[in-house]
């Protein structure tokens, strides 16, 4: 190094100024910007679902014999007036059924694919402009949709298949709940709705005594879901008011008596023979509780949810047409 | 002196010569790491298949891998504590309470019927007794006694079985034979696979065959009878000139521990408003309590806490107590 390398004391005071200087502003900006509560959950608006009970007609119900579910579902909707009363030209439909497990439809642990294959056709029959068909198994969608049966037969019939997605679940309050408070609840197949039908399978269940077309509705929660089976009755109370469908399917012709809510043996099943289709879902569960032989002390699920508003557990007061299907 | 006629120097070399042996290395990286994205180990890529993933292998899903006849036909499923009601939804709670560790699924297709399934349920449970508790709580209507297990019995579309610290479902999506067959083949296979020590659950054996009305022995978890104090109990029903009567019976660490829970047990009916009856039992230190019109007894033999649930008629109670003591083992080493 020579002489002409050594820096002057002035050019060394003002690059030390200089880098002092730097260093203030950046520690400064540092102190600016610093936020002590980090960042923030981004702010989501929380949902309801809309009211999708049909309008100025009385609550039906009808109660169907016969062991042939899609002889059973026309004759219901005979009974009844027509799909045509419950489903306009241009509805747009969405079917919540029951693909918990990834399970034969044989063993009565899913909503039967006749049923939801009949239903959509009936659907579209009526003029519906979308008939969807949607639920939330935590099990590996896919295999529960295609090894139940219900994915080909939706699809078959001309309903679109939904699958659970991230995007389709927001956060969602039931009013004046105690356990759904701002839960993922899967909205998004709603988005345009203007008819819903629940479609379950009449079975036992470990927990909640039975699981109906009540309990159905617990397959569109997000999250980690089981911890509600510490309080069982309850969150299906909560359900009820959660959800209120245009109308419901309960399949009771082979009703899983013991070991559910998934079975696993054909001699869990009995022969019930009987398919109920109404606008009360309580009603309908009370009907689908007979079939079990459980009594409302069995269930107080059904008691609760008529408390809070969802229907009656009188099913009787609302003259049900009872019909066997040829 | 032109600068083109200048000779690198020394260093100028070096440099050269360090930098062609970085490139030189990068390029050999470079070339390694296209190498072995291009071969995966197949061990990770068998893992990718996995669902959820969070639990080690179970020792079951290797040994059923390749049964004679039997293709595989989906990825194993592994489910622990905190997922298990992902897979069978309100079920869990059954086997929460009784000891549950692990779950392994999976689906095996019988060569002749590819479109059709076995689904396998190896649920490793804390110990012998507690996968004896989940076996023996879901009983199958007209389920036949099977002989791949100990504890095992089958009905037209599925077997059921315990083998030491594992139930195991095996469940066809049909009535056919080749499924059947084919869950046969599977229960056998891991039966063979898996041994256990003999004899780890003596209380099943104890049970008298006399006035009994049915195989059907079960392992209960507390509370039983309403009772916290009692906990994992086994059960088996007696039917004695008509009346039907559930007799129970525990192994506990002592004869000590036993009799005191069998004092617990008393304490807690007298609680709850029984009323202690002196009858003439040739069954030394056995407490009888009414209570709401029946009838309850409890004593001990050695290690066993024994008695009777649920009588109505005080002779017949008194005949299965003597007949329920004669069974147990003076020694109480078990049967």
């Amino acid at each position: 190094m020579g002489p002409e390398d050594l820096i002057s004391r002035r050019n060394f005071l003002a690059r030390a100024l200089q880098a002092g200087l730097t260093g203030t502003l950046v520690a400064g900006g540092g102190i600016l910007f610093y936020d002590p509560d980090g960042p923030m959950p981004p702010v989501v608006q929380a949902v309801s679902l809309p009211d999708f009970s049909i309008s100025g007609i009385k609550k039906q119900l009808c109660i169907v014999h016969g062991p042939d579910r899609k002889k059973s579902l026309r004759s219901a909707f005979q009974a009844l007036g027509g799909m045509e009363s419950f489903i306009r030209p241009k509805d747009r439909v969405l079917i919540k059924v029951n693909a918990a497990f990834a399970t034969p439809p044989q063993l009565g642990a899913t909503t039967h694919p006749e049923l939801v294959s009949e239903t959509v056709r009936m659907c579209i029959e009526s003029g519906a402009a979308y008939v969807a068909v949607t639920d939330n198994p935590i099990n590996d969608p896919q295999s529960c949709f295609e090894l139940t049966g219900i994915g080909p037969a939706a699809r078959q019939a001309g309903a679109r298949v939904i699958l659970p997605d991230p995007g389709a679940f927001a956060p969602l309050t039931v009013p004046n709940a105690r356990l759904i408070r701002n839960w993922p609840v899967m909205v998004g197949p709603f988005e345009g709705i203007t008819r819903v039908i629940g479609m379950a399978p009449v079975k036992d269940h470990h927990r909640s005594g039975a699981s109906m077309t009540l309990k159905n509705w617990y397959g569109l929660l997000g999250g980690r879901r089981n911890i509600f089976h510490q309080d069982i009755h309850t969150i299906i109370q909560e359900l009820s008011i959660m959800i209120r469908p245009s109308l419901v399917i309960l399949d009771g012709v082979a009703a899983m008596v013991r070991n559910g809510p998934t079975g696993g043996s054909f001699s869990d099943l009995r022969r019930t023979d009987t398919l109920i289709v109404g606008t009360d879902p309580v009603a309908v569960d009370a009907v689908g509780a007979s079939l079990l032989q459980r009594s409302l002390d069995q269930l107080p699920f059904l008691e609760k949810a008529e408390a809070a508003g969802a229907g009656t557990v009188n099913y009787e007061s609302l003259n049900p047409i009872r019909i066997t299907a040829g | 002196m032109h600068p083109l006629d200048l000779k690198p120097s020394r260093a100028v070399n070096s440099s050269i010569i360090a930098g062609i042996a970085v490139l030189t290395a990068l390029a050999f990286l470079g070339v390694w790491i296209g190498y072995r994205q291009l071969h995966f180990n197949p061990a990770v890529l068998a893992m990718r298949t996995e669902l959820p993933g969070t639990v080690p292998a179970l020792q079951a899903d290797s040994l059923i891998f390749r049964i004679p006849e039997t293709l595989v036909a989906a990825a194993p499923e592994r489910y622990d504590a905190a997922s298990l009601s992902d897979k069978i939804n309100g079920k869990a709670e059954l086997y929460l309470a009784a000891g549950f560790r692990s779950l392994t699924a999976r689906r095996f297709s019988p060569i002749k019927l590819p479109d059709q399934w076995v689904e396998a349920f190896f649920y490793e449970m804390r110990d012998a007794s507690a996968a004896f508790s989940v076996y023996s709580m879901q009983r199958r209507e007209g389920a036949a006694p099977s002989d791949v297990a100990g504890f095992s019995r089958e009905t037209s579309n599925a077997l059921f079985l315990a083998h030491g610290a594992y139930y195991v479902e095996l469940i066809a999506s049909d009535v056919q034979p080749p499924l059947q067959e084919a869950a046969r083949n599977l229960a056998r296979a891991f039966v063979a696979s898996y041994r256990v020590s003999e004899k780890q659950i003596t209380e099943t054996e104890i049970f008298p065959d006399a006035y009994r009305t049915s195989d059907e022995i079960k392992l209960l978890s507390a509370p039983v009878f309403g009772c916290e104090c009692l906990d994992r109990i086994y059960t088996a029903f007696y039917e004695i000139q008509g009346e039907r009567m559930t007799a129970f019976l525990a192994r506990q660490d002592s004869a000590k521990s036993a009799r005191n829970l069998a004092l617990q047990y008393r304490e807690f009916l007298l609680r709850y408003g029984a009323r202690e009856l002196e009858l003439n039992l040739d069954v030394p230190g056995v407490h009888v309590l009414k209570i709401f019109d029946v009838l309850e007894a409890v004593f001990t033999r050695g290690p066993y806490l024994a008695g009777v649930h649920e009588a109505s008629n005080e002779d017949r109670l008194k005949i299965l107590v003597r007949t329920l003591y004669q069974g147990i083992p003076e020694t109480g080493n078990g049967a």
